[in-house]
């Protein structure tokens, strides 16, 4: 019988630990196992033909870590290895006469993908899709990704699992105490993830005893509507005259595992320490005992790589402010490319409140594909919150789909024929909870009995995709009162019939109700209150908005989402008066005597009270005199302080970051009387090829931008060619480069020479710990610059100001 | 694990004479801030050892480094650990780049000392270890010291299965992530073999 047909329908036992047998064999730390594959098969199946006499029913192909960056160095194929690992195993399982399957045993690359690591997610699909090709083809039963510590990582290895093979496709985990992953998801967001994308069972295995798995298994089996795994090491690890021995023998480990079946889980077996007899027990103890049936939890859930986000409970806030409609200096940042502007709206967003961020990029002069790609990478390496992902581009949409960390929301499909047709096989491949507008060909229906039959058709042709309804959260369309009174009702009377009689999850873009009225956010502020308690899931707001973040808090303790209204206290009573948006003040946000000027709150870094003043002086000066007069010698001030040595580094910065935001009231202000702010000049900035670490770079950012010089940050671990491209494509005159390390700055005598010869009226400025005045003169760099402030006065002198 | 205000005022060329209330307090919050996100992760292993002029084995890895050779002169085991602060740590730093750079260098200082704090409470852990066995301990020594080269990084991450154990993983260029990682060796020598 084919294993798909068992799952979760009656208990399966996986083997032990293949790593611990073989050590007893003489297998030396460091040596790669799968080695033994070619060098001793006689080995590695005598494990084998242990695991199954003791009664296991899936065994591990020995081919762990037999992926070509390990085997590299061994000059080994990854078809010869895996492929001779999985014939040994199927050797066995044939010998052995029983009905058992060889899983195809995968775990991860050793190493982290972009934007923390260096390898790309196309690399490591890649290099998974080689693994399970081979496996596949030697005939292996199932695939099993094993000892995973990273949710990324994972989706790379489903991917490639689903698209080279149709086999049946397992995921266990290692945990810690605490349920989370070495990379910090948490056991919701893994399963949000993995069931995403349809992997037909998973679960947990090494790191944790049983007893540490058993405490953590109510929440893997609450979130988890597939059969979960649990395969622990034989206890925690402990040392014992420099070596490591797990103590857990057989009975007590089988104890356990029974307590584990009879509450849920369907595959059992062990992880470090365990051993044939460890599965011989299990087989005795837990060989007879039923399992309990797997259920759909309907849990409407999205995710990050580090946690889960479940809609259907207290109202879910959707930042809406990255999108470029009616927004002039996001779309400006759109076209220069300035990325962190798009990443501190999402970091302002997530700080206001907002649960899940939408993120919106297009418009019709940009890459919309590349940049949505760009901009979600960007922000899952900044902020915890899912994204949605919001474009109506299905090409950019799978890009982003496919590279995003998690399983993301997705704005959206509608009722048109062709819209379910390009979106709904990207939600079943990828994995996602999908926005559903209530239009079809014929638009958007007048009656809220028109738009929830449009919403019955979108659920029922998801249904024939496999899509359930908790992956659908249905957009009634609220349109402005402006110019239909009815348009509220309409909207409220679906959101009620949509929760309450069809049972889905809702959503709306809420301010579209003010569209045309003044002072919009009071008649929004008040929709979004009737809409929550008509049944809104969710509300796509500006969380910046203290009107609407009061009504949010005061829905929520009214109804009984706040306990003991700790929420509405903490946040309510932040507030002075009325309307401002509740922002925790930060370390240099203490109350100082009203009579600070603008020039001192740089000074001593209040960066929380610069807006504010900034804004007050716009009444009598202009611009240009605020940075003249004020911004430009407080600046200065502070940067000689520094030179002599009277300021510190963190001071200096405070002291940037505090006029910086200053200068983004000005923009703002610039921009909305259609004026253009001036810029010195733009500098490149990049850490060079190998290098990581980038806050060395990142403070000259701060400083130089203070100086009003635009900066184009190619970020760390850049090729040189890739450094000159843009340098030639942007007409550079300076470009800025920094190493830490003595083996990276080769790379950057590299990159030099190359803008040297290539393009020669470009200057090179370097810096970075390891480097001095005359190392840096030995690689050719134009100038050496020995602080933050030396890279600021070498600018000025390049640009002559 | 408790850090030193020192150090870390010296981790941003600072001396101690001269540090102000103010950021007293900056490195107050920032250390009150990291306890609360870092997951410090730890692994070690001991190896037999075997030094010969300037070569050196320690279970497989084979060494060529003079400074590490005589500091590990007389030592028959050594320990080759790793440890980390998590992922946690990188993303705080990451996110105070792009909103608050002074408190991202309060920050960047305060999690060096901290993973300096965590090193030397293992190192302690293996010493003591160590010392019930009649074996002292030499401190700690990493790749990239000396002329102990950075690429043997790659030995102790398969030596001691680093990304299972504790999520670290090394860069082709043999850089750690989490950024706020140490691996190091600490030789074992026979206590009797102090006197000479």
């Amino acid at each position: 019988m084919k294993i798909r047909e068992r799952l979760g329908k009656e208990l399966l036992l996986f083997d032990g630990a293949m790593g611990t047998m073989l050590q007893e064999q003489g297998l030396a730390a460091g040596e790669l196992p799968e080695l033994w594959n070619l060098t001793h098969p006689d080995r590695i199946y005598a494990v084998h033909k242990r695991y199954l006499d003791a009664g296991a029913d899936i065994i591990l192909s020995n081919t762990f870590g037999a992926n070509r960056f390990k085997l590299r160095e061994a000059g080994q194929t990854v078809e010869a290895v895996v492929s001779r690992g999985v014939s040994i195993a199927k050797q066995a399982v044939a010998d052995s006469g029983k009905n058992a399957y060889v899983a195809l045993d995968i775990s991860s690359t050793g190493k982290l993908m972009k934007p923390f690591g260096d390898l790309e997610f196309e690399d490591a699909y890649t290099v998974f899709r080689e693994m399970v090709d081979a496996g596949a083809r030697a005939g292996a039963d199932l695939i099993l990704f094993e000892t995973m510590g990273d949710t990324y990582e994972l989706k790379a290895q489903v991917l490639a699992a689903k698209e080279t093979c149709s086999l049946p496709v397992m995921a266990t985990m290692v945990f810690d105490e605490a349920g989370k992953l070495l990379t910090g998801a948490s056991i919701e967001a893994a399963v949000a993830l993995l069931e995403g994308l349809g992997v037909d069972a998973l679960g947990m295995n090494c790191g944790l005893g049983p007893s540490q798995m058993q405490a953590l298994l109510p929440r893997l089996l609450a979130a988890a509507s597939v059969p979960v795994i649990v395969n622990p090491n034989a206890g925690l690890p402990v040392v014992e005259n420099g070596k490591t021995v797990f103590n857990v023998g057989p009975e007590e480990f089988a104890e356990a595992m029974a307590d584990m079946v009879s509450e849920g889980v369907s595959l059992i077996g062990g992880c470090c320490g365990t051993t044939p007899a460890h599965i011989a027990a299990l087989r005795e103890r837990c060989g007879a005992m039923p399992v309990v049936p797997v259920s759909d939890k309907c849990r409407s859930v999205v995710s990050s790589p580090a946690v889960a986000v479940e809609i259907g409970g207290a109202p879910i806030l959707i930042g809406e402010r990255i999108n470029p409609t009616g927004k002039k200096l996001l779309k400006e940042a759109l076209r220069k490319k300035d990325m962190d502007y798009l990443y501190r709206e999402g970091l302002s967003q997530a700080e206001h409140g907002a649960h899940i961020l939408d993120v919106n990029v297009g418009l019709p002069e940009i890459d919309e594909c590349s940049m949505l790609v760009d901009t979600v990478k960007g922000l899952q390496a900044v902020t915890n919150l899912p994204l949605q992902l919001d474009t109506s581009d299905p090409e950019a949409m799978e890009k982003a789909m496919r590279i995003y960390n998690g399983k993301p929301l997705i704005n959206s499909v509608n009722g048109k024929k062709e819209s379910m047709d390009a979106i709904f096989p990207l939600v079943r491949h990828y994995g996602g909870v999908v926005v559903a507008l209530t239009l079809d060909e014929a638009g958007i229906p007048e009656t809220a009995g028109e738009r929830i039959a449009i919403a019955e058709k979108i659920i029922s042709e998801a249904a024939r995709y496999g899509i359930s309804k908790k992956n659908i959260l249905v957009d009634p369309l609220a349109m402005t009162i402006s110019t239909g009174q009815g348009n509220a009702q309409t909207a409220l009377d679906c959101l009620d019939y949509l929760r309450h009689t069809v049972g889905v999850n809702t959503v709306l873009g809420v301010s579209n109700i003010s569209f045309g009225l003044p002072r919009r956010e009071v008649v929004t502020g008040a929709f979004f209150l009737l809409a929550m308690e008509r049944g809104l899931s969710a509300g796509i707001i500006n969380p910046l908005s203290g009107t609407m973040m009061n009504a949010y808090y005061s829905y929520c303790a009214l109804k009984g989402y706040d306990e003991h209204c700790v929420t509405y206290v903490e946040q309510l009573s932040r507030q002075t008066a009325g309307d401002t948006p509740a922002v925790r003040p930060s370390s240099a946000g203490r109350a100082e005597p009203e009579t600070m000027t603008l020039r001192q709150a740089v000074i001593k870094g209040l960066k929380d009270m610069t807006p504010a003043l900034t804004k007050a002086l716009l009444e009598e000066q202009t611009p240009l005199s605020v940075i003249d007069e004020i911004l430009i010698p407080a600046l200065d001030e502070v940067g000689k302080g520094f030179e002599q040595n009277t300021i510190f580094l963190p001071q200096l910065l405070m002291s940037a970051d505090a006029a910086k935001n200053a200068f983004e009231v000005l923009k703002q202000h610039l921009a909305s009387s259609g004026e253009a702010s001036e810029s010195k000049g733009t500098v490149l900035l990049a850490t060079v090829k190998g290098d990581i670490h980038d806050i060395g770079k990142n403070i000259v950012k701060v400083l130089l931008e203070n100086y009003g010089f635009d900066v184009l940050d190619l970020g760390k671990d850049v090729e040189p060619e890739a450094i000159l491209a843009a340098a030639k494509d942007s007409c550079i005159r300076l470009v800025g480069l920094s190493a830490l390390m003595t083996t990276t700055v080769v790379n950057m005598e590299k990159t030099i020479a190359l803008l040297h010869s290539e393009y020669p009226e470009c200057r090179v400025m370097v810096g970075g710990a390891v480097l001095t005045e005359e190392y840096s003169k030995q690689i050719k760099a134009d100038f050496y610059s020995r602080d933050a402030m030396g890279s600021v006065r070498y600018a000025c002198e390049i640009f002559g100001c | 694990m408790t850090i030193e205000k020192n150090e870390v005022l010296r981790y941003m060329k600072i001396l101690p004479e001269r540090c102000t209330p103010e950021l007293e307090e900056q490195i107050a919050q920032a250390e009150d801030e990291l306890s609360r996100i870092i997951r410090p992760r730890r692994v070690w292993k001991e190896f037999p050892c075997i030094v010969e002029g300037m070569r050196l084995q320690v279970g497989n890895m084979q060494v060529a480094s003079r400074s590490l050779s005589s500091h590990l002169a007389g030592c028959s085991r050594a320990v080759l650990m790793a440890a980390t602060l998590g992922h946690e740590v990188d993303q705080l730093l990451r996110r105070l780049s792009l909103t608050d750079m002074g408190k991202g260098v309060v920050c960047q200082a305060v999690s060096v000392a901290m993973i300096e704090a965590y090193c030397d409470e293992i190192e302690a852990g293996i010493k003591q270890d160590a010392a019930r066995r009649g074996y002292a301990a030499k401190w700690r020594f990493s790749p990239g010291y000396g002329d102990f080269a950075i690429e043997h990084q790659r030995d102790f991450f398969s030596m001691l299965d680093c990304q299972k154990h504790t999520g670290m993983t090394l860069t082709d260029t043999c850089m750690m992530n989490p950024v706020k990682s140490v691996t190091a060796i600490i030789g074992l020598y026979k206590k009797d073999m102090e006197k000479q």
